[in-house]
């Protein structure tokens, strides 16, 4: 399965004095099992790029879809093994629904139609991928955690839910550097199964470690890093210039 | 001078603390750099440090005033600007200029005054093309640009800022962090500085680092650079990797 945007276009307060086009004619294709960074400077419309991919903001152009491949075997039970598309928020308290940990982490899992000991196993597995400690933390308060600790468990909630593609806004802020690199592994072992991995970031460095393309948002045009060096990627940031 | 003496502080029905017999002294103009791990108790200690919570054991003053006293309340405010890791928690107003502005209205400032206040400060963090904006519809970096921007149009004596950076980019960075060291020197303010990217930390004059709610370094950044066995309790398995995570320009560039 490849997500596909075609020609996006996207202004905030669209007909009033105040209308800001965040970025006109963006095109991007994520193919199956790849990890994309798209870095961007502080206000360049990373988090409005990631809320259209997950469809949870409509374009005022152009359009997202998902194109069937046949590079993955399809869903045994499409219901239940999983979401196409799940996106974990820059911050982590704004996706947080439930009283603890564990009901934050079971939410995705029981809204599949899983039930009892499939939820237990998918919250389990979820937070010992992000080693958050599972008799620790499961009946604390999600809003009562260390801001470090919240960012874990939105990732594990979205980890819980077995997306196809999974997009992340700003993961590692607040993360220290042993979570850091724990979070990359992660999302490495994600990749080589199969999932898609969007990183949303602003942290150059980052992305020319661990991703497999990078593409840099600016002036709100989208140009693919490929070929491009990192000093190459900082200069287009700092001028602001992408494919002019 | 912010001074903190053996304070032990639990939050409600948590069995570990979070801080343990934490001692601290923060001078006059100095500026130090706090690191560790998540939930070490970094927040924590800011938040008692800034008087926001009454330790259960120990005693804060700021500038000689008791912190978590009903008295001292307002004057500690006044004293002390303090930034929370996120940034969402913090607005008071619906519009970028007058957020920076309720400060110094709070307080007392006149018109004039505040609206000079305001206008340099939005030209300086870049906010001036935004100010009639909900703060809540900004991107992370321009909230956090907002928020320092408002505790520094109240010229307190001292800021104790929680990640103040960690949504910004790392040319935004290296501008904020410059400014604020330039402000600090200039109007000899205090800066408590909580920040996970070790070349901030690594440049700062004073580095404090926390593990398990007690502080388990305070020294130079020399002094820590010497110091592979704190390096490793904090997880820091190469520092030469580490600090270039959220540097700067690399030098050709800049």
């Amino acid at each position: 399965m490849k997500l596909v945007l075609e020609r996006i276009h996207f202004s905030y307060d669209r007909g009033l004095s105040t209308e800001r086009v965040v970025f006109d004619s963006v095109s991007l294709k994520v193919e199956e099992g790849e990890l994309l960074s798209i870095v961007g400077r502080t206000g360049s419309g990373k988090t409005t790029l990631g809320l259209i991919m997950a469809g949870l903001l409509d374009p005022t152009g152009g359009r997202v879809k998902l194109e069937e491949t046949s590079q993955l075997a399809p869903r045994a039970n499409p219901r239940t093994e999983g979401v196409d598309v799940a996106m974990v928020f820059q911050f982590p308290e704004s996706q947080f629904f439930e009283e603890d940990v564990f009901g934050e982490v079971a939410f995705g899992p029981s809204r599949l139609g899983l039930r009892g000991d499939e939820v237990r196993q998918r919250v389990t597995m979820a937070m010992q991928k992000m080693k958050l400690d599972f008799c620790a933390l499961s009946n604390r308060s999600p809003v009562s955690l260390s801001e470090g600790e919240k960012r874990k468990v939105a990732i594990a909630s979205a980890l819980a839910c077995g997306p196809r593609f999974l997009i992340l806004d700003e993961p590692m802020v607040s993360l220290d550097w042993e979570a850091s690199v724990h979070i990359f592994e992660v999302l490495n072992e994600l990749k080589q199964n199969g999932v898609s991995v969007i990183v949303m970031t602003h942290e150059v460095e980052d992305a020319f470690a661990h991703s497999d393309r990078i593409a840099v948002l600016a002036e709100g045009r989208l140009v693919e890093a490929d070929g491009l060096s990192k000093d190459e990627v900082y200069l287009i940031l700092s001028q602001g210039k992408a494919g002019r | 001078m912010i001074e903190l003496s053996s304070v032990s502080y639990s939050y409600p029905g948590q069995v570990s603390p979070a801080l343990r017999e934490v001692s601290l002294t923060v001078r006059e103009g100095e500026t130090l750099c706090l690191i560790g791990r998540n939930a070490s108790g970094k927040s924590t200690l800011c938040r008692v440090a800034a008087g926001l919570f009454k330790p259960d054991t120990g005693s804060v003053t700021v500038d000689g005033l008791s912190a978590g006293e009903e008295s001292t309340r307002f004057e500690i405010r006044r004293r002390v600007g303090f930034l929370q890791q996120n940034p969402e928690s913090q607005f008071v107003s619906v519009t970028v200029e007058r957020e920076i502005a309720s400060g110094p209205e709070n307080l007392g400032f006149s018109v004039s005054e505040t609206r000079k206040i305001v206008e340099e400060l939005l030209g300086f963090f870049n906010l001036v093309e935004l100010k009639r904006y909900p703060p809540h519809a900004l991107s992370g970096g321009q909230m956090q640009k907002v928020l320092l921007a408002s505790l520094l149009a109240m010229r307190p004596k001292h800021l104790i800022l929680d990640e103040p950076t960690s949504y910004l980019d790392p040319l935004e960075r290296l501008s904020v962090w410059k400014e604020l060291k330039s402000i600090s020197g200039l109007l000899g303010t205090s800066v408590v500085w909580v920040t996970q990217f070790l070349n901030e930390a690594l440049a700062s004059p004073r580095m404090l680092a926390m593990e398990q709610g007690t502080v388990c370094f305070d020294g130079t950044p020399a002094e820590f650079a010497r110091r592979r066995d704190v390096q490793a309790r904090l997880g820091i398995k190469s520092l030469e990797k580490s600090v270039w995570r959220g540097a700067v320009l690399p030098p050709a560039v800049s």
